[in-house]
């Protein structure tokens, strides 16, 4: 009897101790989350330029892009890099329907800083672009999720050679511009 | 006369017993003591890696602590799930990002906070003060939140981040 009383007034006092510290601490939580973005690199061909002569009165045919392309790269800290062909090996354009060669051009393609980040050139100055250079027009080193955005892609073109082919036939160049991120 | 010596001392035991167990409401019914705390509401950051700068984010409902009927205030502490509070991508353990969280201790009805987490505090799986009060008054303050993204992301685009952020209130 008197060790049954023991026993449950000491059990009764150890409740006793034990329930006021128990009611001094409060516990909660919240969360935090996001979504890790997509990288997103979208190009823009500058616009067509038409020569007016291939071989003009007044000296070597010459023309510009009346509007710049663009390349618009986000979510990627490494940057990207530009980069230019043709579809006519050594650049030179073909008169239509025959295997004459025309002129060779001078293609000027230049990737300049915009909203996005710094470009650094590449070596594009009045060079002969090809099939098979595919040659680098200029890249981007960005370091901060700030340099991300649109840069522009200027293009001027120019004859670089006298006309061997027939008089007004029509001659075409395609240019391939491709921008890849950096790894 | 032992049999009396273990007597007394039953007695004496059941008494002590019974007095703090009728005490104990009796106390509590004439100056309650209360510690509550509720969380800030979850922050989404929108994108981990933004366009136009590092994600940030706040909670767009603030916690709270309550506190009534302890003299010597309270201390808030904040921990989290993560070591380091780093992120990272569920199923995959790449890190993804570090997280610098402000947790403010604001004054409110209850007593002045004594602030300790001023500013951008990477908050690790180890607890930390936000901040303690002091006062005898009773009453009800604030926590507020926020969150920003501190490093560029290495994880995998299209995946999900949590990290969870706990809070504990203790009487001084």
């Amino acid at each position: 009897m008197k060790k049954g009383i023991l026993v449950l007034s000491m059990l009764v006092a150890l409740v006793g101790v034990l329930v006021v510290p128990m009611a001094a601490l409060a516990v909660t939580t919240t969360d935090v989350g996001g979504t890790m973005p997509d990288v997103t690199l979208t190009l823009a061909a500058p616009s067509g330029i038409t020569l007016g002569s291939l071989y003009g009165a007044t000296g070597d045919a010459t023309g510009a892009s009346a509007t710049p392309g663009t390349v618009l790269c986000l979510m990627n800290p490494t940057g990207y890099t530009l980069k230019i062909n043709s579809n006519k090996t050594d650049g030179k354009m073909q008169e239509t329907g025959s295997g004459t060669l025309a002129a060779v051009l001078r293609v000027t393609p230049t990737l300049g800083d915009g909203t996005g980040a710094t470009v650094s050139p590449g070596s594009l100055t009045d060079v002969t672009v090809t099939t098979t250079s595919n040659q680098t027009v200029g890249t981007t080193t960005a370091s901060s999720p700030t340099e991300t955005g649109t840069n522009a892609i200027t293009l001027s073109v120019k004859q670089a050679k006298q006309i061997t082919g027939v008089p007004t036939a029509t001659y075409s160049l395609t240019l391939t511009f491709t921008a890849s991120a950096n790894s | 006369m032992r049999l009396l010596k273990h007597l007394k001392l039953t007695v004496a035991l059941a008494l002590a017993a019974l007095i703090m167990w009728a005490l104990w409401p009796l106390t509590a019914s004439a100056n309650p003591e209360t510690l509550e705390v509720t969380a800030p509401s979850p922050i989404t950051l929108g994108s981990l890696y933004g366009a136009t700068g590092y994600a940030t984010g706040t909670s767009s409902t603030s916690g709270t602590v309550l506190c009534e009927g302890y003299a010597n205030g309270y201390t808030l502490k904040i921990n989290s799930n993560k070591a380091d509070g780093i992120m990272q991508e569920p199923g995959n353990q790449k890190l993804a990002n570090a997280l610098l969280v402000t947790a403010d201790l604001v004054d409110g009805t209850g007593a002045s906070a004594t602030q300790v987490i001023a500013d951008d505090v990477t908050v690790t799986t180890g607890l930390q003060e936000v901040g303690h009060t002091t006062a005898s008054s009773s009453g009800t303050n604030n926590i507020a939140l926020s969150v920003k993204q501190a490093k560029q992301i290495t994880g995998v685009p299209g995946a999900t981040y949590s990290l969870t952020l706990t809070f504990t209130a203790s009487v001084n």
